[in-house]
């Protein structure tokens, strides 16, 4: 077998068991990896109605085909399980090198099934996985574990939030780098799983080396020509984007109730780059290098959606404070997106004004799980609920929306509604047509042409997530060249219809999962607030009506009943069976 | 006619202020505007106009509002 390794394995931490499970080719060839093969696992793997945080719940931990291999962009792996956040299916990736040394230590993936009795930690060297005690790590947050276990290879773990239960903890990586969303360091905590450390030497086989190297360069030359990949992400990482979202009315403040923020430039990439002596931090493989941290210090730069939520959405400006809420997140081990949205909605619910030193004494609060820490560790959607004021937590399924006001980009908005996984803007980014004109400009102030254009670039980015490569590349590389780079990787022959296939198989399976949940068409919705308000712009508020009819097209498109329940002719269509 | 400008990230480079009014004749469009700041045709660019991404043909009006970003993206 090329590219993948063909073997993934199953740890049951209650029993102290590792099995070792061979995948066929025909088997990864319709799910890939990452996303996709995670996704297939926790449908075939995980009973309807589980606790995410009970030991019934699994935690995938997946690389992908490419992973490994010097294809830019491609040093990314997946995590996948059920949320405690949102209770749907969850997938979140990252960068960094965990991803690829994953592969040379002879995996495609890891399932971990169960509850280890004590704090563990799972090793895993050239083929050979063991259990270790990880009594001397519990406790200590993530920079610290990581510093601790990174001489017997690359380390993935969680914080303290992980331990303690945060809904929203996540799973760093190389120091800086999380699955990020959805509360899957949660999970991992729940099971006593401190941390995963990985070595190993394998090369990944590679089919025909010189159409790789053809291909290898074209997706490079791509890069290396935008503007987007060489200059502005490169420069500038995603901070950049403030001011932009800034001047199109679409930057959250004040917990959405606002769309442009008066200190925007304070908080913005321009200032970041005039302040401070940057350092790129690359992931593995990858020339758009968008990762930086200031020199000398190992003090991350904030990405924008965590400087739009600490930032405006907290109204906080002063970016120091906002680095320094970016760093608590990642040494707890916390997603940024959710607890800045959700101090926000406790702002909002208490009509509070926050201190630099209250913004940061929140975030140290939700990461020990004490005092008003408790109530907010729980995310927006259950701290609003249980204060009687559902409406003013800004989240679809339970995860709250990232720095996009949906009320100017209608088709993020039907795309935050959709998502399988909640409010999401990587589900499909269509701030890039609605924004940036990539590939094509369309009107974002109409939902005309949208469904059908969303649920295209959702099938698009679910197989990008399952190969796995980085969606930043998707600006400048397009579904062939990566369809001619996974042939020529694994021999096995994809085109650019092949590999949307592949992402509408696993949308459809992450629907079938969420359905199974007892979710509905009536949680592909948003908040009210963007049907009632309008956020400063008059006559912006989304017109109801104009988005169901909208929702019905997209279910359309999808092949689905109205009621958005795949028909049994698609999941046939797809390979799919129940 | 007169128009404001603002410049942000690398498209600084070209003035010594972020912020400029530019006094342009009727009738001109956003390429005309650049070569008034001194920035090159070449220069990729993401064009703002009151809210609203454009082109670099776009004509303009008395009053209109340009943000001019280098090409970007992500996030």
């Amino acid at each position: 077998m090329f590219g993948w390794n063909g073997k993934i394995a199953k740890v049951y931490l209650t029993e102290k068991k590792i099995e070792p499970i061979p995948l066929g080719e025909e088997f990864l060839a319709d799910y890939l990896g990452g996303r996709g093969l995670g996704v297939k696992l926790v449908y075939d793997l995980v009973k309807p109605g589980v606790d995410p945080l009970s030991s019934e719940n699994i935690l995938v931990f997946a690389a992908g085909p490419l992973t490994g291999t010097t294809c830019p962009t491609s040093g990314r792996y997946a995590t996948v399980s059920k949320s405690p956040l949102t209770g749907t299916i969850f997938d979140s990736n990252s960068g960094g090198s965990f991803g690829p040394e994953l592969k040379f230590a002879g995996f495609d993936g890891l399932v971990v099934f169960g509850k280890a009795e004590e704090p563990v930690y799972i090793e895993i060297h050239n083929g050979k996985i063991s259990i270790k005690d990880a009594k001397h790590l519990w406790g200590k947050n993530t920079r610290e574990v990581t510093r601790e276990l990174s001489k017997f290879g690359r380390v993935a773990c969680i914080g303290k939030a992980g331990e303690k239960g945060v809904r929203f903890a996540n799973i760093m990586n190389d120091y800086t780098h999380a699955c990020g969303r959805g509360g899957l360091g949660a999970v991992m905590g729940s099971k006593n799983l401190k941390a995963i450390v990985v070595k190993g030497n394998k090369k990944i086989p590679i089919f025909d080396r010189d159409r790789y190297k053809k291909y290898f360069q074209d997706i490079t030359r791509l890069l290396v020509a935008s503007p987007v990949s060489s200059k502005g992400l490169n420069q500038y990482g995603t901070a950049v984007l403030v001011n932009l979202i800034n001047y199109m009315r679409i930057l959250p403040t004040g917990n959405f109730r606002f769309s442009r923020f008066d200190f925007a430039e304070e908080i913005s990439g321009e200032k970041i780059n005039s302040t401070f002596p940057i350092k790129k931090t690359p992931c593995y493989a990858c020339p758009i290098a968008c990762k930086r941290e200031v020199r000398d210090t190992e003090m991350e730069i904030p990405e924008y959606e965590t400087i739009s939520m600490f930032g405006s959405s907290c109204r906080i400006s002063n970016i120091q404070t906002i680095m320094k809420a970016n760093r608590l997140c990642n040494d707890y081990g916390m997603d940024t997106i959710t607890a800045g949205s959700t101090i926000a909605c406790y702002l909002e619910l208490n009509g509070k004004q926050l201190t630099d030193e209250k913004l940061l004494k929140l975030v140290e609060l939700i990461g020990e799980r004490k005092e008003i820490g408790q109530e907010l560790s729980e995310g927006s959607m259950r701290y609003a609920r249980a204060n009687k004021n559902h409406d003013i937590s800004i989240q679809v399924k339970g995860l709250e929306l990232p720095g996009y006001d949906p009320r100017g980009v209608l088709g993020l908005a039907l795309g935050y509604a959709t998502s399988n996984r909640g409010g999401c803007h990587l589900r499909a980014y269509m701030i890039g047509p609605e924004i940036f004109g990539k590939p094509k400009l369309v009107n974002r102030l109409t939902f005309s042409g949208k469904s059908g254009l969303v649920q295209v670039i959702q099938n698009l980015f679910t197989a990008v997530d399952s190969l796995v490569v980085c969606k930043f590349a998707l600006f400048s590389v397009g579904e062939e060249e990566w369809a001619n780079i996974l042939s020529a990787v694994t021999g096995i022959d994809f085109v650019s219809e092949r590999l949307l296939e592949i992402g509408e198989r696993v949308w459809n399976i992450e629907k079938l999962f969420n359905l199974k949940e007892k979710f509905s068409n009536k949680d592909d919705t948003l908040p009210e607030r963007f049907f009632q308000e309008d956020g400063g712009v008059e006559g912006r508020n989304i017109k109801k009506d104009e988005f169901l009819a909208s929702l019905l097209e997209y279910y359309r498109f999808r092949g689905w009943s109205e009621k958005g329940i795949p028909t049994k002719e698609k999941l046939a269509q797809l390979n799919i069976q129940m | 006619m007169k128009v404001n400008v603002k410049l942000f990230a690398s498209v600084r480079k070209f003035s010594r202020r972020d912020n400029l009014e530019i006094d342009i004749e009727e009738g001109s469009i956003v390429k005309d505007l650049l070569s008034k700041i001194g920035i090159p045709q070449n220069e990729p660019l993401l064009v703002i106009v009151n809210e609203s991404t454009q082109g670099k043909e776009t004509p303009l009006q008395e009053g209109d509002t340009l943000c001019l970003f280098p090409i970007i993206a992500g996030g």
